[in-house]
């Protein structure tokens, strides 16, 4: 592929997408340009806030930092196909139920590394949960409500 | 004790109602939102902390293909703006886009709109422009010599002083048994809002502008534009989108709608203009960096009797709200410790670095870290319990100031004993083995203010024909959850269960008109629902009574039913009586109230020496910290942290725990590691997370505690007071207060990095 | 930030990509884990005009080990499964220990090693264990392959001795494996860039220091390895007056720009600790 732009397929949320991109497009700047998943948030665009954290094969990676171009083949989920008919996954539930939320800009990544924390860990310790969550940056809930959201559903997914 | 009344909403751990949204992804933020035909802008900022414009050549840019819009501080009208301009006239000083000088490294001189963003930056990039570099000056006691450059082109940088003086302060110094006397310095703190700043402009066929903007104030946006642009207050519509996060930092209007309201009109479409991260350290504004020269006298018994304070107040490139800031500034040394006599000099100063505005404790967290620390400082050489010194000194209810604030309600002697209690205070402290507790304290205004006009903010809550009640409010969320807290007050007030209560968004053309600023929205906000829910659930009664042939007064209303109170009974749903209304009587259930302030510190509520109360109420909180220092490294580890804060009444437990964790982690990143750092020629040396450092998860203290202490403010609906500011206001000083009590240093001067920490042991080790 | 235009290319083998280097030679950059290279494009600090991006060439993801060879990682194997590799953790801790401190999970499952050692940053996180290692490195280019001691590599800030070639494995040999082994971050936060770090390796016979090794980042133009310490170590019998002494010549073998005195004196402070933690692990008691 040597042209500026070009046609790819991009598997998001179960779903192929063929869509023309260019070359200097991030898979967050197609996410949320081309497929209107806005879900996905923009925070530095420099990959340190984690806002913009989507699963790729099942493991967080931020999306402002690999091009589009390069997410071909790959299994991306994002918030958008985290809650199935309507009812929000259980992470998601508890995040509301526990106060885990206020501005809800860090929350779509923030939700998806816990997922896919619990995923690969059933029953992390608190430690491990504030570790699989360091690169999601939060400034208004100083974490601990996120934390306990997050522990009151280790053992209830999967 | 009184007896505390029970509610069904309010003191609730209820959800937020915008959760779900934000939990899925779906909540709108303004760069979520895409218009029509929509085109996308990007600013251009001057590489030159002080450098006179010579010439600016748009052609270029104007003819690359895309560009649909190029404008510069000639396309403008001249008309400058700052949010200070709304209490004291005159001191506007900010273009959106400057003409003649740029006066910090990201000042604003061009702009262009663009059919994407991609060709608007590389439009930028065409955009040629001529300078004179000038001399600059970054620090502020430099930018107040004769000889430093100016950066206004006025005599001096020096913007606003403040000299107050209360008492008799020579006397008090005179018959001091100790004088203390030492000079803090607070750094530049960014507010890293997640959502950085953003909006849409569109303007109508018929000449109106609206805009959708990430906004804390709406209405005061609404007033601003209209200044700056010179059109009428009634043709502009702003539109609050979600916000993610502001603390402050989206209550005065950026240079950012005015760019793209004028970017919009040119190009005849919508523009859409977004900082990115980098812009949003450059030049969003920041916590005021300060020094304090802080002197004060103090008897055998730990009786504090006298101060006397210089503050020299880094005011940035631009007003915004610095001069405000330095006056309530001045208010606080003789605040919520008994302080009779206190005197005053402050200087807001110009210099070549971006400019400060409101953040979250606005002005409070630095006179607090000065006030705090030398709490401590006097503590020690006077051999008392830094606890008991607080306690000695402490306001309590009906105390009034030096300074005329006066506190109907204040929890201040219960919040320190609570956190000195619960951090374990008698048995951590004093152990000096690497690991120290300490405290601090703060008062911050709890309801609305007074010192400019009254705040004010209209509500207007509606019972539908089907029994549901829409609410139309002036209340700034932010991410905070007041929207949440103003639906619980409705539904409380009402009777209603909190479903069938609905918050509209925030729309300058469908809500009433509000003016309040900061976290007083549960007190103004909150007091205007509460009685235009009253107004309301009056009316539904009264057609109740009506109809059933009973009196009003026996009636009330619980889960959605009009019941009488003395039999208990259910005499109808509130549906049926709102349905009557509509259909039978022809008259809407509209319940309406406009929360106003009263006397106003402008309007005559201030006494002959210049005191006078800020705010009909005020929040008090105290916090206690246990650290960990690494005397081989200088680090400090935060180990548990507790803040007990007077909140009035909680009205969502939940909700306060959760923003008090928030101003916890925002105050220990202004303890240790935030802080901007220029360089001498004033360019950010840190304008990114990756080298400005926020607290993460692994970061904070593993034990995290809210006290909610609740005195039942007098004025606040249901008792409540402001919650949000407190709990990021003393913990700099509870911090340095611990970190002495672990190490034996003291550190005057914020963040406090590791190389000051250790370079100040190794030299108490060379001292000793 | 926008990105600027590129040209890219998606070699499949290690050879087409040497020859697409061989080709645009300095228009192009390297891209394996991106978490570096599209953050200084999006800075503004590099804008090259062909990106060749390396990831897919799966044969360069491993982590194998062999009793005679020692360990061998590919370049492109990521920093997460640096952290999950027992191999790793048993054979070389001090190199998973710089792994878990590198970044944050998302960074950890993009970054990777070849990323962190070509980049040659001052304060690069798998680099001062690598010394401590004396990684051998294999690199690939027009003229063939080549071998280069990791200590070779680097030449300055930002700077290593690439020419047109790929790196394709980092070896450790078993011989030269140290037998206690640790690691150490100094940050202001648990993400943060290194203060400094450093790393350390020793071989202890009979509480004599028979061999040492000590690596420091972020306290010069790259990473390094503090030989006078070293030197005043060996052959010496370990305890805390002779590390003490040892680490007053760190001064000799670093020179950090900014910080100076804070720099040297948590370096004397991390050596220290890192020792004691080596010969911990080894069993022993410094």
């Amino acid at each position: 592929m040597n042209n500026h732009s070009g046609i790819i397929d991009l598997n998001v949320n179960g779903k192929i997408y063929t869509i023309k991109v260019k070359n200097n497009w991030s898979l967050l700047d197609v996410l949320r340009d081309e497929l209107g998943l806005t879900g996905t948030k923009r925070g530095c665009d420099e990959g340190e806030c984690g806002a913009c954290t989507v699963l790729i094969n099942g493991k967080p990676t931020l999306s402002c930092l690999i091009l589009a171009v390069a997410a071909q083949g790959q299994e991306i989920l994002t918030i958008e196909g985290l809650s199935e008919n309507g009812e929000l996954h259980p992470i998601q539930q508890s995040f509301v139920d526990l106060g885990a939320i206020q501005c809800g800009l860090c929350t779509p990544g923030m939700i998806l590394s816990a997922k896919a924390l619990l995923d690969s860990n059933p029953h992390p310790t608190e430690e491990e949960v504030r570790a699989a969550i360091n690169g999601n940056l939060c400034r208004c809930t100083g974490y601990a409500k996120i934390v306990e959201a997050i522990m009151a559903v280790v053992g209830k997914t999967g | 004790m009184s007896t505390k009344k029970t509610y069904t909403v309010v003191g609730k751990r209820v959800p937020r109602i915008d959760a779900k949204e934000k939990a899925r992804g779906e909540a709108k933020y303004v760069d979520d939102l895409t218009l029509p035909g929509m085109l996308y802008g990007a600013t251009l900022r001057t590489p030159y902390a002080h450098a006179r414009i010579l010439s600016i050549d748009t052609s270029k840019a104007e003819e690359l293909p895309g560009v649909k819009a190029v404008i510069t501080g000639k396309d403008l009208p001249d008309r400058k703006f700052s949010f200070i301009q709304a209490f004291y006239p005159g001191r506007e000083d900010k273009l959106p886009l400057e003409k003649e000088k740029a006066r910090y490294i990201g000042d604003e001189i061009a702009a262009v709109a663009a059919v994407n963003l991609e060709t608007a930056k590389r439009a930028l990039e065409l955009i040629d422009i001529k300078y004179e570099v000038l001399p600059t000056v970054i620090d502020p006691e430099e930018a107040m010599e004769a000889s430093s450059p100016k950066i206004h082109d006025k005599e001096r940088n020096v913007v606003e002083e403040v000299h107050d003086n209360f008492g008799d302060v020579d006397k008090s110094f005179k018959e001091a048994d100790y004088i203390f006397e030492d000079r803090f310095r607070v750094s530049h703190q960014a507010h890293c809002c997640m959502e950085t700043h953003g909006c849409i402009a569109q303007w109508g066929d018929d000449g109106r502008l609206t805009i959708w903007s990430s906004t804390q104030m709406a209405s005061h946006y609404q007033w601003e534009l209209s200044e700056v642009l010179g059109i009428p207050y009634g043709d502009i519509r702003v539109i609050r989108t979600t916000l993610g996060g502001s603390f402050g930092s989206k209550q005065a209007m950026h240079t950012i709608e005015p760019i793209a309201a004028y970017l919009a009109k040119k190009a005849c479409r919508p523009v859409k203009l977004v900082y990115n991260r980098e812009e949003e350290f450059l030049s969003t504004r920041t916590r005021h960096p300060a020094i304090f020269g802080l002197k004060t006298a103090v008897k055998k018994d730990g009786t504090i009797t006298g101060r006397e304070v210089k503050i020299i107040l880094d005011n940035g490139a631009y007003n915004d709200m610095g001069p405000g800031l330095l006056h309530d500034m001045s208010r606080l040394f003789c605040s919520y410790y008994k302080v009779p006599n206190v005197r005053v000099n402050g200087y807001c100063v110009y210099t070549n670095k971006g400019y400060g505005s409101a953040f979250r404790g606005f002005s409070n967290p630095q006179t607090a870290f000065a006030i705090e620390s030398q709490m401590d400082i006097i503590a020690k050489k006077l051999n008392i319990d830094p606890v008991e010194l607080r306690l000695k000194n402490a306001v309590h209810t009906g105390d009034v100031a030096a300074s005329g604030w006066v506190f109907p309600s204040c929890g201040l002697s219960e919040c320190i004993e609570k956190a000195a209690a619960a951090i374990g205070w008698k048995e951590k402290r004093g152990k000096a083995n690497k690991r120290g507790v300490g405290l601090a304290t703060c008062t911050h205004w709890g309801g609305g203010l007074t010192f400019g006009q009254s705040d004010f903010c209209g509500t207007i809550v509606e019972i539908n024909s089907g029994g549901l009640a829409y609410i139309r409010s002036g209340e700034v969320e932010m991410g905070q959850g007041s929207d949440t807290e103003i639906t619980q007050i409705v539904a409380e007030t009402l009777g209603f269960d909190i479903k069938d209560v609905k918050l509209m968004p925030l729309d300058t053309d469908l809500c009433p008109s509000f003016d309040y600023v900061g976290s007083p929205v549960t007190y103004v906000a909150g007091g205007a629902a509460k009685s235009a829910a009253s107004d309301a659930k009056r009316q539904i009664l009264e057609l109740a009574a009506e109809m059933k042939a009973l009196n009003t007064s026996d009636l009330d209303t619980m889960n959605g039913y009009i019941y009488d109170i003395k039999s208990g009974e259910k005499v109808m749903p509130v549906s049926e009586a709102a349905h009557f209304s509509y259909e039978i009587r022809g008259v809407p259930i509209i319940g309406k109230s406009s929360f106003h302030q009263g006397p106003t510190m402008f309007s005559g509520h201030v006494n002959p020496d210049g005191s006078g109360t800020y705010s009909p109420t005020y929040s008090f909180a105290a916090q206690a910290a246990e650290v960990e220092v690494d005397p081989t490294t200088g680090l400090v580890k935060v180990l548990e942290f507790i803040t007990a804060q007077d909140v009035g009444k909680a009205i969502n437990p939940m909700g306060i725990e959760g923003q008090a964790d928030g101003g916890v982690a925002q105050g220990l990143g202004y303890a240790l590691t935030e802080g901007l750092e220029y360089n001498s020629d004033g360019k950010l040396l840190n304008a990114d997370y990756g080298h400005y450092r926020i607290f993460r998860a692994q970061d904070m203290p593993r034990k995290l505690t809210t006290i909610l202490v609740e005195t039942e403010d007098p004025g606040g609906p249901f008792g409540a007071k402001a919650v949000g500011e407190t709990s990021m206001v003393p913990t700099a000083a509870a911090i340095a207060n611990a970190i002495e009590d672990a190490v034996g240093v003291r550190i005057k001067e914020l963040p406090i990095t590791p190389f000051k920490v250790l370079e100040a042991l190794i030299k108490n080790k060379k001292e000793k | 930030m926008i990105l600027k235009e590129f040209d890219y290319l998606a070699p499949q083998t290690v050879a087409e990509a040497v020859s697409l280097l061989e080709t645009y030679k300095d228009e192009a950059e390297l891209i394996a884990g991106g978490t570096d290279l599209l953050v200084m494009m999006r800075k503004g600090a590099l804008a090259p005009k062909y990106i060749v991006d390396i990831k897919p060439i799966s044969s360069l993801d491993y982590v194998k080990w062999d009793e005679k060879e020692g360990l061998t990682i590919g370049a492109l194997t990521k920093v997460s499964t640096i952290v999950n590799s027992d191999v790793i953790k048993e054979k070389c801790f001090s190199l998973y220990e710089a792994a878990e401190s590198f970044g944050t999970t998302q960074i950890r499952n993009m970054a990777t090693i070849g990323g962190n050692i070509c980049r040659s940053a001052p304060d690069a996180d798998l680099v001062p264990p690598l010394l401590v290692f004396d990684a051998e490195l294999k690199l690939m280019g027009p003229r063939g392959e080549r071998t280069v001691l990791l200590e070779n590599f680097i030449t300055g800030a930002g700077e290593n001795i690439l020419n047109n070639e790929i790196l394709t494995q980092i070896k450790i040999s078993v011989q030269k494996r140290p037998h206690g082994t640790a690691y150490k971050k100094l940050g202001r936060l648990s993400e943060d860039l290194a203060i400094v770090n450093c790393a350390v390796g020793i071989i202890v016979t009979d509480n004599k220091c028979e061999d040492v090794r000590i690596a420091l980042g972020a306290v010069a133009p790259t990473a390094v390895r503090a030989k006078k310490v070293e030197q005043s170590l060996k052959g010496r019998e370990i305890n805390s007056k002779v590390i003490e002494d040892a680490t007053k010549r760190v001064t000799e073998d670093i020179a950090p720009r900014t910080k100076f005195e804070y720099k040297v004196y948590t370096s004397k402070m991390l050596i220290k600790g890192l020792i004691n933690e080596a010969v911990t692990r080894l069993g022993g008691s410094a």
